[in-house]
């Protein structure tokens, strides 16, 4: 788990794919409930 | 497109006519669901596997012409993803697609629920229902072109549908919906990549996917034993 936060490689990714995943957590409240 | 004109080459021209191409999918497949003639479902198929034919027969394609800007990278990494092939170009490019959905979505936040909630009383409400409707195909596009490289596209599906059915099954509150489904991709997220970071080397995009689903079949669980007690 550490070694998201110290690899330059994993925390670069963890930091993408965070904000990647606030962006997909609101519009997966939209397309579920999308009728 | 490199091969017709080399200047196209490069990783930064490579990945603009990726965004580009997946914009332009995005408003076919919204200009298909919108007429009558063919159903929202019926035109993401026909679109889905009309680009994915065209990536396999555009990679023979370069292959046959010898590689001229390098290797295009296995298909295992366009289907599922890999975190360690993540370049500063994608990173940055995900960064600034990410908030411009987050600030969109705030800002017409209103307008889009409306439009999501009930489309036809929405239009009639005053809600520019065709306007939204193309906005969320070209979000919904935008997010999927960042997160290929996370999770590969086979499965950014999962993260754009799990977090908000597992928030759905547990509450019926918006606000409390939206709260759940940031947490279940978050956690998603992080658990996929630090079983991806740990000694099993799994791949991040299924290491995502499957503790997405834990976390929706435990919530459907807790939600019906939930009911029974009630």
């Amino acid at each position: 788990m550490s070694e998201l936060f110290t690899n330059p490689v994993y925390r670069n990714a963890t930091i993408t794919a965070c904000a990647l995943g606030v962006a997909c957590a609101l519009l997966s409240v939209l397309v579920v409930i999308r009728r | 497109m490199s091969l017709a004109i080399p200047a196209l080459g490069n990783e930064v021209a490579a990945y603009s006519v990726a965004v580009a191409s997946c914009l332009v999918t995005a408003l076919t497949i919204g200009w298909f669901s919108r007429r009558e003639r063919v159903n929202a479902d019926a035109a993401i198929g026909i679109v889905l596997v009309g680009s994915m034919a065209w990536g396999f027969v555009a990679l023979r394609i370069y292959d046959h012409a010898g590689r001229p800007h390098g290797s295009p990278g296995g298909w295992d990494f366009y289907l599922l993803g890999d975190v360690e092939r993540l370049s500063r170009a994608a990173m940055w490019s995900g960064l600034c697609i990410s908030a411009a959905v987050v600030v969109t979505l705030a800002v017409l936040a209103k307008e889009i629920l409306f439009y999501c909630m009930d489309p036809e009383l929405a239009e009639v409400s005053g809600v520019r229902a065709g306007f939204v409707h193309y906005l969320l195909m070209l979000l919904l596009a935008l997010v999927i072109v960042v997160g290929m490289p996370l999770t590969g596209f086979l499965l950014i599906t999962a993260l754009l549908v799990l977090p908000g059915a597992t928030a759905l099954v547990l509450s019926q509150r918006l606000g409390t919906v939206i709260a759940i489904s940031l947490v279940v991709s978050l956690v998603g997220i992080v658990c996929g990549l630090a079983l991806r970071a740990g000694p099993a080397k799994l791949q991040s995009g299924p290491a995502m996917v499957l503790v997405l689903v834990a976390q929706f079949v435990l919530a459907y669980g807790w939600s019906v034993v939930r009911r029974r007690r009630a």
